[in-house]
C-alpha cells in the first residue's frame, strides 16, 4: 500500500534461524523450529481414530449409520468416503484436506482411507500430516435383509388374537391399527384363523411388545406359556417357544348389550338395555332412553366378561312413518342426539301387515318420516338371555334404532370404485380355518362403509389415495343428501414404489 | 557463560531479573533459589539486589539501565527508589521518570552506549534517558514490533533480535548499534527475548526451556566464552575511543560472520 502511495519501501529479504532443537538453519516461523523437529514434537493426528468399526449388511451392500439408517454405498464409491470419513469423531479438532482409498481385497474386510489433516500447533504454526484410518468391516444383516432371510418356522414367539364372535369387522379395524403404527413389523409370519390372527415372532421381546400394543388399542386379556424346546444345564441354556392367548372382548360396537345388574349399578343404573357405541381399551356403553353414557375399562370388563344381547349381524332395516322430538339436541361424549318419539315399521312388513311400532330413539336429529334405519327387533327376536331375565318387570321396547341406512342411496349411487384404498397385511391364510371367501367379501365390504358413516372412526387409520379410481360423472349429478364418503384431503398420497405397489394390488380387496 | 534457570515454575527470567554490567537487580520471589543462583554467578563482582517496583514482581520490564544508570517508572514509590538508591553503588545514577509508557523495559532497550526505544516516547524521556544512562537515543522498530525493549537483547559486544528481522533490517540495526547482531530465539523457539533471558557483557541467564542449540548461539553472539569479568571490568577502565576502534573492526567481521555462516 505505501508502495502504491508512492513512498520508497526498503527490500525486505527474509533472515534465516536455527530451528531452537536441532540448530539447521531455516526461515523463521510462528514455532521456529524446523518441519522435522515440529513433527516430532506434537503429532497432530493424537486422539484421532485409526481403528473403526463399521457394520455392513452383506446382502445388501449397506453400511449402518447408528442408530439406524443403512446406506447402499459401493466400494470405493464418493458415498462410502462421505460415510467413512463421517464416522471418525475428534475430526471436528482439525481440518480436514484430502482424503482417499488406499486399495485392500474386497474380502478382506477392511476398508483403509488416507486423510490429510491440518492443525494449528504451538502458537500458530500450521501443520499437515497424513495418517491411515483402518475401517474394519463388521457383518451383520440389516433388518430388512434379516426378516426376508428369517425362517418363518422358527419362531420363538407367537401371539395368537382371538374374539369369540360371528364375524371379523375387528379384525379389519385391527390390522389398519397395526399398519398405521407398524406394530407387526417384526413379525415373521402372520396367519389368519378361525375367530383371529396368529402372529409369529423371532424373539420373545417382539412378541411381548406386541401383546402391549394390542392391550393399549381394545380391551384384552391374556395369559403367556412357554415350551421348553431344548436345554443345556452345563452352561445353563434353555430355549423356550413362548406363546401368548390373547383374547379381545366379544363386545364390539353397534352391539345391543343387557348389563349384569352388578354392572348396571356400579354404572349409576344405566340401562340395563344399552348400545356399544366405542371400543378402544375401554368401552362406551350409551343407553338410548335417557342419553346417558357410561365407560368400562378393561379390567371392569373382564371382571364380569358379559356378552351381548344382539350384534350387529342381526340388525334389521325400518321405515321411520313419523318423527316427533320431545328434547332438543344434546352433546354426549363428542356426538350429538336428540331423543324422539318415532312411529316406525320393519321393511320386510311393508305391504304385508300394518305392524306399526311405536318407541323411543335417540336419532331424533337425525331421522326424518320416509327415511331408513337400521335397529334390533326386540319385538320379533326370542332371545334367552340370562341377564334378561334377572330384571323383573322390565319394559322392553319393541325396538331400538342404532344407525340411520344408507342402503338405498348406495345402490342408487352403483359406484363401485372408491377414491381411496386401505393397505392390508399379508396374511396366510389357515386351510383348515378356509372361511367363506363371499362373507369375508361381505363383511370388508361393510366395514369399507362404516368407515364412510364414521369420520371418528377414521381418526386412527391410515387411507390412502386410490390412483384407479375416476369420478364418474353421474356421481356428481346426485342431487340432495348424499351417502356420506371420506373427503379427499383425508387421504394419505402413497408412497411410490414399483415392486411394492403391485404387492399392493394383488392383495386388495376391493 | 549462560546459565538457564527458572523463576517459580516460570521461564521468564528476563521479566523478574535486570542485569547490567555494574549491578542486578532481582525480584523477591518465594523461595531463595532464583535469588542464589545470581548471587553465585555475580555475588564477587557487582552487587545483587532484591526488590520489587510499584509493588510488582516484574521489574525486568518495568525498569530499564545500564551501567551509568536506573529509570525507574512513576508507579515506583518512595522507599523502593530510597532502597535501590542505598544499594547500588554510588557512580549508579537512580532516576525516577514521569513517563506514560510505564514499562519501560518494554520501550528501551540499551547497552552502555546507544538506546532504542519506542517511538512513541515523550520528548522529554528520550533527553532524560541521553543523560542518565550517558547513551545515544535512535527510535526503531524490530521486526515491526515497537516494542524494543521485549524482542531484542544487546549488550557492549553483540546482540539477539526477534527471528523475523529481515537482514536489511539486522544490517541497519547492527550499523546503529556498533555490535554484531543475529536473529535467534530462547525458551525453545520463543520470539520475545528480551523476557526470556537477561544478559551483561560476561554472563547471561536463560529461561530453563532454552535448548542447547539456542544456548549456544547466545553465547558465541554475546562471546560469552572468552569473557571473564575481570578481564570486562579492566577493559571498562580503557578509554572509550580506544574500544570503540577495536569494537568497529572486530564486529564487522562477527557480523559477516554470522550474516553468511546462517
Amino acid at each position: 500500500m505505501a508502495e502504491e502511495a508512492g513512498m520508497f519501501m526498503v527490500h525486505q529479504t527474509v533472515g534465516s534461524v536455527l530451528c531452537c532443537k536441532c540448530g539447521i538453519p531455516m526461515a523463521p516461523n510462528a514455532a521456529n523450529m524446523c518441519v522435522k523437529c515440529l513433527r516430532s514434537e506434537v503429532d497432530i493426528t493424537e486422539g484421532l481414530q485409526k481403528h473403526v468399526t463399521i457394520v455392513h449388511c452383506p446382502e445388501c451392500d449397506c453400511y449402518l449409520q447408528p442408530p439406524r439408517t443403512w446406506i447402499k454405498a459401493q466400494l470405493e464409491s464418493k458415498e462410502l468416503l462421505t460415510f467413512c470419513v463421517k464416522r471418525l469423531k475428534n475430526l471436528n479438532k482439525v481440518r480436514l484436506v484430502h482424503a482417499e482409498f488406499i486399495w485392500t481385497e474386497p474380502h478382506s474386510k477392511r476398508i483403509k482411507v488416507k486423510l490429510k489433516v491440518q492443525k494449528e500447533v504451538l502458537n500458530g504454526a500450521i501443520l499437515e500430516q497424513s495418517y491411515v484410518v483402518e475401517f474394519v468391516q463388521q457383518e451383520h444383516m440389516c433388518e430388512s435383509c434379516s426378516r426376508v432371510q428369517a425362517n418363518p418356522d422358527q419362531w420363538v414367539a407367537s401371539v395368537q388374537l382371538r374374539q369369540h364372535v360371528s364375524h371379523r369387522r375387528t379384525f379389519f379395524y385391527l390390522e389398519q391399527l397395526i399398519l398405521r403404527h407398524g406394530a407387526a413389523a417384526s413379525a415373521i409370519k402372520i396367519k389368519q384363523m378361525e375367530q383371529g390372527i396368529d402372529f409369529f415372532f423371532a424373539n420373545r421381546s417382539h412378541g411381548v411388545k406386541f401383546v402391549e400394543f394390542v392391550g393399549k388399542v381394545t380391551p384384552v386379556r391374556s395369559r403367556s406359556d412357554k415350551q421348553l424346546v431344548s436345554q443345556d444345564t452345563k452352561s445353563n441354556n434353555y430355549n423356550y417357544k413362548h406363546t401368548f392367548s390373547v383374547e379381545i372382548s366379544p363386545i364390539c360396537r353397534e352391539d345391543l348389550i343387557c348389563l349384569p345388574p352388578k354392572v348396571r349399578s356400579s354404572l349409576g343404573n344405566l340401562g340395563p338395555l344399552v348400545i356399544c357405541t366405542k371400543v378402544t381399551n375401554s368401552i362406551a356403553l350409551f343407553d338410548p332412553l335417557t342419553l346417558r353414557q357410561g365407560f368400562l375399562d378393561t379390567d371392569q370388563y373382564w371382571r364380569y366378561s358379559f356378552k351381548s344381547l344382539h350384534t350387529s349381524r342381526e340388525l334389521v332395516e325400518y321405515i321411520v312413518l313419523d318423527m316427533e322430538i320431545i328434547s332438543p339436541e344434546v352433546n354426549v361424549g363428542g356426538s350429538r342426539f336428540a331423543l324422539a318419539d318415532a312411529q316406525v315399521a320393519r321393511v320386510s312388513d311393508f305391504g304385508k301387515n300394518d305392524t306399526i311400532f311405536n318407541i323411543k330413539t335417540h336419532l331424533g336429529h337425525l331421522l326424518n318420516p320416509g327415511d331408513y334405519a337400521l335397529g334390533y327387533d326386540l319385538y320379533g327376536a326370542n332371545s334367552n338371555d340370562d341377564e334378561l331375565e334377572k330384571y323383573k318387570g322390565l319394559v322392553i321396547p319393541d325396538a331400538i334404532l342404532i344407525k340411520k341406512s344408507y342402503e338405498e342411496k348406495r345402490q342408487k349411487k352403483h359406484a363401485k370404485a372408491r377414491p381411496w384404498k386401505l393397505k392390508s397385511l399379508g396374511m396366510e391364510v389357515d386351510d383348515k380355518a378356509k372361511l367363506d371367501q363371499e362373507k369375508v367379501d361381505s363383511e370388508y365390504e361393510h366395514f369399507l362403509k362404516d368407515l364412510e358413516e364414521n369420520p371418528e372412526m377414521r381418526l386412527n387409520i391410515s387411507l390412502y389415495h386410490n390412483e384407479e379410481y375416476q369420478p364418474s360423472e353421474m356421481a356428481s349429478m346426485t342431487d340432495g343428501e348424499d351417502a356420506p364418503s371420506v373427503p379427499l384431503e383425508e387421504l394419505l398420497a402413497d408412497l411410490e414404489l414399483r415392486d411394492d405397489e403391485d404387492e399392493d394390488d394383488s392383495s386388495m380387496r376391493e | 557463560m549462560a546459565t538457564r534457570l527458572q523463576f517459580e515454575n516460570s521461564c521468564e527470567v528476563g521479566v523478574f531479573s535486570k542485569l547490567t554490567n555494574a549491578y542486578c537487580l532481582v525480584s523477591i520471589g518465594g523461595s531463595e533459589n532464583f535469588y542464589s543462583t545470581f548471587e553465585a554467578e555475580l555475588a564477587d563482582v557487582i552487587p545483587v539486589v532484591k526488590t520489587s517496583i510499584g509493588g510488582t514482581r516484574i521489574i525486568g520490564r518495568l525498569c530499564a539501565g545500564n551501567k551509568n544508570g536506573l529509570l525507574l517508572p512513576h508507579t515506583t514509590t518512595d522507599q523502593e527508589l530510597q532502597h535501590l538508591r542505598n544499594s547500588l553503588p554510588d557512580h549508579v545514577v537512580v532516576q525516577r521518570i514521569e513517563e506514560r509508557l510505564s514499562a519501560l523495559g518494554n520501550c528501551i532497550a540499551c547497552n552502555d552506549h546507544v538506546a532504542l526505544t519506542h517511538t512513541d516516547l515523550d520528548r522529554e524521556t528520550e533527553e532524560m534517558i541521553a543523560d542518565v544512562l550517558g547513551v545515544e537515543v535512535f527510535r526503531q522498530t524490530i521486526a515491526g514490533n515497537i516494542l524494543v525493549g521485549s524482542y531484542c537483547a544487546f549488550t557492549n559486544r553483540g546482540g539477539m533480535v526477534h527471528p523475523h528481522t529481515s537482514v536489511e533490517d539486522l544490517d541497519e540495526l547492527s550499523t546503529l548499534l556498533q555490535v554484531p547482531l543475529v536473529a535467534g530465539t530462547v525458551n525453545r523457539g520463543s520470539e520475545v527475548i528480551a523476557a526470556g533471558m537477561t544478559v551483561n557483557d560476561w554472563t547471561a541467564f536463560c529461561g530453563s526451556d532454552t535448548t542447547a542449540t539456542e544456548l549456544s548461539v547466545i553465547e558465541s553472539v554475546f562471546k560469552l566464552r572468552e569473557a571473564q569479568p575481570s578481564a570486562i571490568v579492566d577493559e571498562m577502565r580503557k578509554s572509550l575511543i580506544d574500544s570503540y576502534v577495536h569494537c568497529d573492526q572486530l564486529d564487522h567481521m562477527c557480523h559477516y560472520l554470522f550474516a553468511f555462516q546462517w
